[in-house]
This record gives C-alpha cells, structure tokens and sequence, in this order.
C-alpha cells in the first residue's frame, strides 16, 4: 500500500483522474454558464469572466468544457466496462477450455487486430451513425478482444499451476476453478489493460468527435469543441487550445495510472 | 526464406478473406433501407434506380452468393465504381495510396530518428537526469493527441510564420522541394506519440540488455563503457524495437486520417473521410481492404527485417 501512494505516477495520475470524475459529477454546478448559453461576447479572450474564452457563438467554453467531461467520460466509461464484460469471458474462456473456441476466437480476433481500431471505429460510426450508445458498443465492440487477450495469456499459465489441478481432482467445476484460482491471479494484468484503455477509449472519443463522427453538437464534447474551434483559429488560439489540453490531461492522467500499476504489479519491474 | 515468405503470404490470406467479409458485412448492418440510404427518398422510389444500386452493390442475390460475386470482382481488380462521381473506384484509391504512404514513412523515419536515440540515452542512463526527462517527454507524446498537435501547427504556423506552408499537398514529382517543405508538419505530428513510445519500448529494452551476464563479461575484460554500451547491448536492444515499431506503423495507419484531415492532405484517409460523408459505400470498402493488405505487408515486412537484425530468430 505504502508502493501505491509512494509512487509520484500514480498519484498524479489518481489525482488527475479524481478531479475529473468530481468535475463530471458536480458540473451543472461549477459551470459558470449553460452549455449551449449565449453570454453576448462573441470570441472574447480569456479574461476573469470567462478564462477559456468563448466560441464564435458566444458560448464560454471553460463551462462547455466542465459540461462536456460528462459526454467524454460517460462514453469512455461504459465502454471499457462493457468491454470488461465481454472481454473478460471470453479470454478465460478461451484461455482456460480452449479447443476449438480458442481457435476460433483467435483467429476473429486476428482480423480486428488488423485494422487501426480508429480507423475501424471511423468506419463502423459511418454504417451505424452517431450517437453515444452506438460509440460505447462500437468502442466496446473493438476494445474487448484486447481484453481477452490480456485475460487469456495468464490464464493459459494458471490454468497448469498445482493448485488448480488439485481443484479439478476434488472435482471442481470449471466456473468455481475459474472464480476462486484464475480470476484473483489474473486481476493486475486486468487492472493494467483498462486504465491504459480508459486512455484510449478517451482518444477515440475525442477523435471522432473531432471528425463530426461523435458526440454531436451543439453538445458539448472536448474533441467536438477542438474540430468547431478550427474554423475560427485565426481568431483566437484558446478555442482550440484548452479543449485540447483537457483531452490530453485526460489522457495523461490514465496513463500515469497505468503506468504506476504496472510498475507496481509486474513483477519484472519490481525491484 | 523463400517457402518461408510463401508461407506467410499463405497465411496473410485468412486474415484478408475475414477482412473482407466484415467490409462485405458492413453494407448489411446499415440501419434502414440502403438504397433509400445512398439515393434519397424519391431516388429510392424508382424502381429503375432501385434495381440498379442493388445490383451495383450485388444485393440482389442470396447472401453466400452475393460475398462469392463480391469477392471474385475484388480479385479482378475491379472494385466498383464511386457512387459520386461514377469512376472506378480503384484508379482513385492509387491516385491516394502514395501520399498516405509517404507520409506514414517519413513520420516512421521521424518517430526513429527521435525515439530511438533518446530510448538508448535514457535506457544507459536509467534513474539519472537524461531519463527522467526523457520519460517525461515520452509520457506527453503518448498523451497528446495528434490532432491536437497538428491544430496548433496549423493555427501558430499560420500567425506566426505565415510565409510557411503547412496545409496542402504537392506531388514529389511534380516539385520534390515545395513536396518536402508541406509534408514534413504533418509527419512530424504523426511521428511524435509513436515516438514517445518506440522512446519506452527502447529504454526498457536497453536497461533488460545492461543486466545480461555478456555485458557484464565485456565490462570485465575492461572495455571502454561506450564500446560495452552501443557495440554489445545497443546492438541486441533494438532487435525488439524493431518488432515495435512495425506494429506501431499501423497504428500510425490509423492515425493518418485525422492527421491528414487537419492538414488538408489528400491521402487514403482523407479519401475515406469524404466518402463517408457522401455514403460512397464501394470507396469505403475499398480503402479499408487496401489499408488491411498494407498492414498485413508491414507486418510481414518487420518480421523479415527482425531475421535479418537477429540470427537466433529463424524463419519458419
């Protein structure tokens, strides 16, 4: 425990990614304005009133971004969870029975593997159109078996460790095997692969919303408000800048934490 | 080595037959009526233009049938024609593919030209100054988003050095010099998160290679230090770096289409961008089937250099 708090990562990472969940949840409160409220200046600089400036429609975009960490998160969250739950499965599945499930799942997961999961995202939003439940299944859809991935690698090694032997030959089931000795040994790798997807899932958010392909506006969303603000650049850097930077502290954040896990779960890296 | 390309080149086909099913399936999974999707109400009531776009789109037959037909185009060559402007598709893909692939190379060089040198500095210098802020330029070019970096470029280049192109695109036939002065901004965007991370995967890999029993022969037989470092570790570090960053190119694949859409570049996937937007459904499938043969060759490609840089690994 003294690791976890010890390691400067992951506690700028824990502390980034707090503030956001507390922003996300308090913000109809600490927005300063309405998301979509037009405050009479148009593109005005940042200043007391408005620290982040407004867009070209009068809009404060500090408030658009508190408001809009709920459509980023909102989006990013479920979908990692949800790619947990199809992924997790599958891989203990896979890993754990094998045959010809493993087989075919494998060879599924090949394909996915060999396209850009942006690019497969792009596509899929194209066909299904935009909208924040089809993001959360179609970045749960492509996310999942990199879940089952993670997941199956250590189950193959558990899966052969005495003691699970030892299990089967007091005539375990297959479910209790996997519960009580494959999913405790198994949940660090676990851990690691969603703080580093929960990064990615925000990315892919942003850039599609970037695109017009996400969150839609007049709603408010970082990479949507980062495209907008590209329209209007010359007129003023922080349309596009703190949109930007929000994202990439986002980002930051999730990676940091990801970082501090898997320095303090992977054995290798142990000292 | 030849059975061995052969081999794989065997092997790549499974994977390019499912690709293509799930691009062929993706007409399938459009919500509503496709026809009325692609033409419009009043297009879609036509029953001549109905029978046309269905029998373009080869909907008119059963579902196995329809894949075989598809497929046995594609294998022609002939991947339709853009619902656009009616060209085949495939001149306007070879028209894209060499931007994209140039762009994607120099943002590779760029991403090894960067990464590398810093991954070994901060790797021989583990827990010093160099690495610390190596590691910390490595974990912002791994949080920051191309699009956003590529944005300011846009915007600051055009404030403050309006003299310097930064959008746009001129073949490098046409003009090699007004070519390399435009493609070098978004390259370099490109190039930065991928990297930050061959910057890591180089680090960890030098600092693996530093505790082997063989470095610490060569240091006990009294080598000088930089002899040990790039004649005997550097050497075996990269090999890894080099199955990374052959992985990474096609994430660098991916990320060309934002890229190239803040920079304005006309390549494969500012191509599917605008096809989306105008539901030029045979361009999509199209491009997607060509992006997925490019990363399966990258692919390839690394693991023929990987032999190469490493006589234990053998092809088989």
């Amino acid at each position: 425990m003294r690791k976890v708090i010890g390691s400067p990562a992951t506690l700028t990472g824990s502390a980034i990614i707090l503030l956001l969940f507390s922003i996300a949840i308090l913000a109809p409160l600490i927005a300063p304005f309405g998301a979509n409220e037009n405050t009479g200046e148009m593109l005005a600089s940042p200043s007391w009133a408005h620290p982040f400036g407004t867009n070209i429609q009068g809009r404060d975009i500090l408030s658009r971004i508190i408001l809009g960490s709920r459509n980023s998160l909102g989006v990013a969250i479920p979908a990692v969870l949800l790619s947990l739950v199809i992924g997790i499965p599958v891989g203990l599945l896979s890993g754990f029975i094998g045959g010809f499930f493993d087989i075919i799942t494998n060879r599924l997961f090949d394909i996915i593997f060999a396209f850009p999961t942006i690019l497969f995202a792009i596509v899929l939003v194209a066909y299904v159109g935009a909208s924040i439940e089809n993001l959360v299944v179609i970045i749960a859809f492509l996310f999942a078996p990199r879940v089952a991935v993670v997941v199956r690698a250590p189950t193959l090694v558990v899966k052969e460790k005495e003691f699970v032997l030892a299990g089967r030959m007091f005539g375990a089931k297959t479910l209790w095997l996997l519960r009580k000795h494959v999913l405790p040994n198994i949940v660090g790798p676990i851990l690691i692969e969603a703080s580093l997807l929960f990064s990615t899932a925000l990315l892919t958010e942003a850039s599609l919303s970037f695109l017009g392909l996400g969150v839609q506006p007049p709603n408010p969303s970082w990479g949507a408000d980062l495209g907008k603000g590209r329209e209007f650049m010359e007129l003023g850097v922080f349309q596009v800048l703190f949109p930007g930077l929000t994202i990439m502290l986002a980002v930051l954040g999730f990676n940091l934490l990801s970082d501090g896990l898997r320095d303090l779960l992977d054995p290798k890296n142990r000292k | 080595m030849l059975s061995y390309l052969i081999k794989r080149l065997v092997l790549m086909v499974p994977v390019l037959v499912g690709v293509s099913f799930l691009t062929f399936a993706l007409m399938r999974i459009i919500p509503g009526d496709i026809v009325t999707n692609m033409m419009g109400v009043s297009a879609s009531n036509n029953p001549e233009t109905r029978a046309r776009v269905l029998q373009e789109l080869g909907l008119d037959k059963p579902l196995l049938e329809q894949y075989v037909w598809w497929l046995g185009r594609i294998l022609r060559g002939d991947f339709g024609h853009s619902f656009v402007h009616g060209g085949p598709v495939l001149t306007e893909i070879l028209r894209c593919l060499p931007v994209t692939f140039e762009l994607c190379l120099i943002a590779m060089l760029s991403a090894i030209f960067f990464g590398v040198p810093l991954g070994v500095f901060a790797g021989v210098y583990s827990g010093k100054l160099p690495d610390t802020v190596a590691r910390l330029y490595a974990l912002l070019g791994i949080s920051a988003p191309g699009f956003f970096i590529g944005t300011l470029i846009v915007v600051l280049g055009a404030k403050y050095f309006p003299g310097v192109p930064t959008l746009g695109y001129v073949p490098f036939l046409e003009d090699p010099m007004a070519n390399l002065v435009r493609i070098i901004w978004p390259s370099v965007t490109l190039g930065i998160g991928v990297g930050a991370i061959l910057l890591r995967y180089t680090r960890g890999s030098v600092i693996d290679v530093l505790s082997e029993d063989y470095v610490r022969t060569a240091e006990a037989k009294g080598l000088p230090f930089f002899q040990v470092v790039y004649k005997h570790a550097v050497r075996n570090a990269l090999i890894p770096v080099i199955t990374a960053a052959g992985v990474w190119t096609a994430y660098l694949l991916g990320s060309s289409v934002l890229v190239e859409e803040v920079f304005a570049v006309p390549g494969l996937g500012r191509l599917v961008l605008s096809s989306i937007q105008n539901r030029d459904y045979p361009m999509i499938q199209a491009a997607v089937i060509f992006m997925s043969i490019g990363i399966c060759t990258i692919i390839l490609i690394t693991d023929i250099l990987v032999s190469f840089a490493d006589p234990r690994v053998k092809l088989q």
